[in-house]
């Protein structure tokens, strides 16, 4: 009898640790699969559809920073991609939604965070720069400004804020060399690997601010 | 027994792989309430990563895991999620219905008669900044509301005339709490300017009338104005102008902020330049100094306590020359204080919870104000104290509620007469309302409310209630509104009969608004009828038998990209308006009633090359009647049109430093605003006249504003 019990706890315990070995690997899968979705996107359909993937993922594992960064950043990116749609107030609402529960995620990347912030805020500007110019223009450069600063080796923000600074009028423009944060911010992102576990774009930038510049 | 151990351990494996290795297909549809297609929609089962997206016929597919009983969840942008609890193989072949979130009818719809120059609303958009650059405005929140529909072109003394309504009827909140000295001091002649710079606001709405039953007191318009919930970062800045010096700075901590700023005006070397000629009559220059501070604490993403606080003292020594009668001279002396505390909350329910409590105090001190060797002195204060709470119950229904007080008093002390005359005002008005916003259809919205009101002085218990509707179709927004106003009789009249009614008015507004892209028009019609006005009566005095009705159209047309860097806005308003009222016997259009009103301002903005915005402001009124003794009947007189043109240059020079330049009436039109006739006729009996005429005609100002601090770009305000 003694022997069935151990045998049954074990088995359970099996079990146990089992579904929860699974449930990472599903969490881990999920976003792979996400990720990859991500990489392919063509348009704003695809887009619209690789959000729901990683809004998915966000709502069974709360608790994971890197999914829910992921939400709020393609809900971001979603306005960038579609301009003068309706539904930007809410996309950004959302994405304001998740960057707060971010804050809340003690393992999150603090520097990918700030860099978000920047880039969410950024956003909110190109809706209505008149009038969210002057009000934005503060908090989008400190926010990039703190990403680098608690992680030099973080690209993003350095490409971030030399498009930023691009956009805006050149006496507004700081005395940063953009040359020289394109070469540097390029630099970093020739370091870094295409990964599960951490966030991986804007390298497109680069060629974003080129183009802009050669046109 | 060994056997039934390893039977039982075989089992239990097979059935673990059993459960894992099945799949079910999990498919459906997803429409709207029309029955289109919803694509794009996010379908998942609760706790799993198992789902997918509609494709554009609204239709999914996924397979799934799960066993026994599982909630699906369908969750779409603008629409309410929807969950659906059944068992996990009974999910194929699904039709979902979304319902759109109607957000917005109740959160973002504009009402007939409301304005919204700031804020997150995409009725119509105006930052701080669009009110500055605007020709006309002179940086000046009250003069920047003159070029909307519905505003009448000022009198002499600049006060808003909304509408048909006397300046008396237009009152400014900051924070939801009533300010009551909203207008600087000023010398006889010139334009007022608000206390307030519109730098200090995040938003500011405006309503023309038909606002909603928490705001009370006035007959016309009210002016609610929002400081900003919180400072990020910390700055300071000067600022130098050719009539005043300023400067200040916020203190940013993470959850609190600390903003000061001061201002000293002095006149004289403007009069000077521009007004040679006045200077001789200025023995002391028109000049003040205010003071602003304002500390933030939001410890809670829905939870702020702000303090704003105000002190401003002005003072001047001038001749004032009477358009008939002796000189005189006029000292000029006046104190205005004004704190308000205002602590917002969400509790975990969802109820919105607002305390405010809000003092303000004006006191003048005039020797020489109206004949040589008098003395005036005037006190009021005003304690406001609030209270309210709002919930969303449902999808369609939505409640407000609110409590407050006005505890009131005015001394005069006017020292020429025998007896001298000292009134003494010490009263309350109490009100109380309910609000509650119906969502009938997705796109229609019913607003009721009632507000019951109990003035002391006159112990009048009211009952204003209010109806407003609105309606949207595409780009196009219907509204109408009916609602009864009142407002307390001025102190003037008060201090003659302290039983005077309050005014009131019933109030009818129709309007259609649309918005497209980056243009905005506006259509609405509007009636009021007085009743209860002060009159002025031969035997009796003051009396509150007076009546009146205003009428007429306000039109408005907003383009802000008709041409790459170029805006404008095309303001019309018509008023019909007549009055038996003070001393008006007979009902006639009131001295201050402009029948049509007009502007047009056009905007060049150019960072790139220039760095610069540069405005020109038309603004056209016809003529006010006045009364001539020498002519027939009453008010039978016309004053000339009325014609400005304004300019304003920004240049932004430096992220750090804009340079402002501004001048108003710039071709130097002689407007004229009415008559002062002799009280007695000259040899051939004729009353002798001259114009009433703004005594500085024209205003030039030149600005620098200098703001220090990390990532400060562009500021205008170091608060």
């Amino acid at each position: 009898m003694k022997t069935l019990s151990l045998l049954v706890v074990s088995l359970i315990l099996m079990l146990g640790m089992q579904l929860k070995a699974q449930n990472e690997e599903a969490c881990q899968k999920a976003m792979e699969t996400a990720i990859d979705q991500f990489d392919q996107v063509k348009d704003a359909a695809d887009l619209q559809v690789c959000k729901n993937s990683f809004e998915r993922i966000a709502a069974s594992y709360p608790e994971r920073w890197l999914p829910v960064y992921y939400a709020a950043y393609l809900n971001t990116e979603l306005v960038y991609w579609e301009m003068k749609s309706e539904q930007n107030t809410q996309r950004l609402e959302a994405a304001e939604k998740y960057l707060k529960q971010l804050e809340g995620l003690e393992e999150a990347d603090r520097s990918e965070v700030a860099t978000l912030w920047g880039y969410f805020t950024m956003c909110r500007i190109s809706q209505n720069p008149q009038t969210l110019g002057q009000e934005l223009y503060q908090p989008t450069v400190t926010k990039f400004e703190e990403a680098m600063r608690l992680n030099p080796a973080n690209p993003r923000p350095v490409i971030l804020l030399a498009f930023f600074e691009q956009n805006l009028p050149p006496f507004l423009q700081s005395s940063r060399n953009r040359e020289e944060e394109m070469k540097k911010a390029e630099e970093l992102f020739n370091r870094e690997q295409k990964s599960y576990s951490a966030p991986y774009w804007g390298k497109h930038f680069l060629q974003m601010i080129t183009d802009s510049e050669n046109h | 027994m060994m056997k039934t151990k390893q039977i039982l351990f075989i089992g239990l494996i097979f059935w673990q792989l059993q459960a894992f290795a099945q799949t079910r297909e999990v498919s459906g549809r997803v429409i709207d309430e029309q029955g289109s297609p919803v694509a794009y929609a996010n379908i998942w089962l609760e706790n799993s990563v198992e789902g997918t997206s509609s494709d554009n016929e609204g239709f999914f597919r996924f397979n799934s895991h799960a066993t026994g009983e599982g909630c699906l969840i369908v969750s779409m942008i603008g629409y309410h999620e929807v969950r659906l609890q059944a068992p996990i193989n009974e999910m194929h072949d699904l039709q979902i219905l979304i319902r759109e979130i109607p957000l917005n009818l109740d959160e973002v719809v504009v009402q007939a008669g409301s304005f919204i120059l700031k804020g997150t609303s995409t009725v119509d958009r105006k930052s701080a900044v669009d009110v500055a650059t605007t020709a006309g405005s002179e940086g000046d929140l009250f003069k920047a509301i003159t070029l909307l529909p519905g505003a009448q072109a000022t009198g002499t003394d600049g006060r808003l005339l909304i509408r048909g309504g006397d300046s008396s009827e237009s009152q400014t909140y900051i924070d939801d709490m009533h300010v009551l000295s909203p207008y600087g001091a000023t010398f006889p002649y010139q334009q007022a300017r608000s206390r307030y710079s519109p730098f200090f606001f995040s938003g500011v709405n405006f309503s023309m009338g038909g606002f909603t039953s928490e705001y009370s007191q006035s007959l016309s318009s009210v002016l609610p104005l929002y400081t900003r919930d919180e400072a990020k970062d910390s700055k300071t800045g000067v600022s130098l102008m050719n009539v005043s010096l300023g400067g200040g700075g916020t203190k940013a901590w993470e959850k609190a902020s600390l903003s000061f700023n001061g201002d000293y005006t002095n006149m004289d070397s403007y009069v000077r330049l521009f007004y040679p000629e006045q200077a001789k009559q200025w023995y002391r220059p028109f000049h003040s100094l205010a003071l602003q501070k304002q500390f933030r604490y939001s410890p809670g993403e829905h939870t702020h306590f702000k303090t704003f606080f105000t002190f401003d003292r002005s003072a001047f020594n001038r001749l004032e020359r009477p358009a008939f009668g002796e000189s005189r001279e006029m000292d000029f002396n006046e104190n205005n204080l004004y704190l308000n505390s205002t602590y917002r909350t969400r509790s975990k329910s969802g109820m919105n919870w607002f305390i405010g409590a809000a003092f303000g105090w004006n006191r003048r001190r005039i020797a020489g104000a109206e004949i040589a060797g008098d003395k005036l002195s005037e006190s009021e204060s005003e304690l406001h104290l609030k209270v309210k709470m709002g919930k969303r119950i449902s999808r369609l229904f939505k409640m407000d509620a609110g409590a407050e007080s006005f505890l009131k008093q005015y001394e005069m002390d006017y020292t020429i007469l025998a007896p001298p005359l000292s009134p003494r005002l010490n009263h309350h008005i109490s009100g109380i309302y309910f609000s509650g916003d119906f969502n009938l259809l997705e796109n229609l919205l019913l607003n009721t409310s009632v507000r019951g009101e109990y003035t002391s002085l006159n112990d009048d218990i009211a009952l204003l209630p209010r109806l407003a509707l609105s309606y949207k179709l595409n780009d196009f927004i219907f509204s109408g509104v009916a609602g009864r106003y009142q407002q307390m009789t001025g102190n003037d009249y008060l201090i003659r009969n302290g039983a005077l009614s309050n005014e009131r008015n019933l109030q009818y507004l129709l309007g259609i608004y649309y918005q497209k892209d980056e243009k905005i028009f506006r259509a609405e019609a509007y009636h009021k009828d007085y009743e209860r006005l002060p009159l002025r009566q031969q035997q009796l005095g003051y009396t509150s038998e007076g009546e009146g009705y205003s009428r007429g159209v306000d039109l408005f047309y907003n383009d802000r990209m008709f041409l790459k860097h170029w805006d404008y806005m095309v303001a019309y308003t018509f008023n019909d308006s007549r009055r038996r009222y003070l001393h008006y016997p007979v009902p006639v259009q009131p001295h201050y009633v402009t029948r049509h009103n007009a502007s047009v301002s056009v905007r060049y903005t150019n960072f790139d090359r220039l760095r610069s915005m540069i405005s020109i402001t038309q603004r056209y009124a016809s003529g006010r009647p006045y009364h001539d003794p020498n002519g027939e009947g009453f008010m039978s007189g016309c004053t000339p049109q009325l014609h400005t043109t304004d300019v304003s240059w920004t240049i932004l020079a430096h992220k750090k430093l804009i340079i402002y330049l501004s001048a108003s009436n710039i071709f130097g039109r002689k407007n004229i605003y009415g008559y002062h006739y002799n009280s007695t006729p000259n040899n051939a009996g004729i009353y002798e006249r001259k114009p009433i005429l703004l005594e500085q005609p024209q205003n030039f100002y030149v600005g620098f504003f200098l703001t220090l601090g990390k990532n400060v770009a562009y500021e205008a305000t170091h608060f």
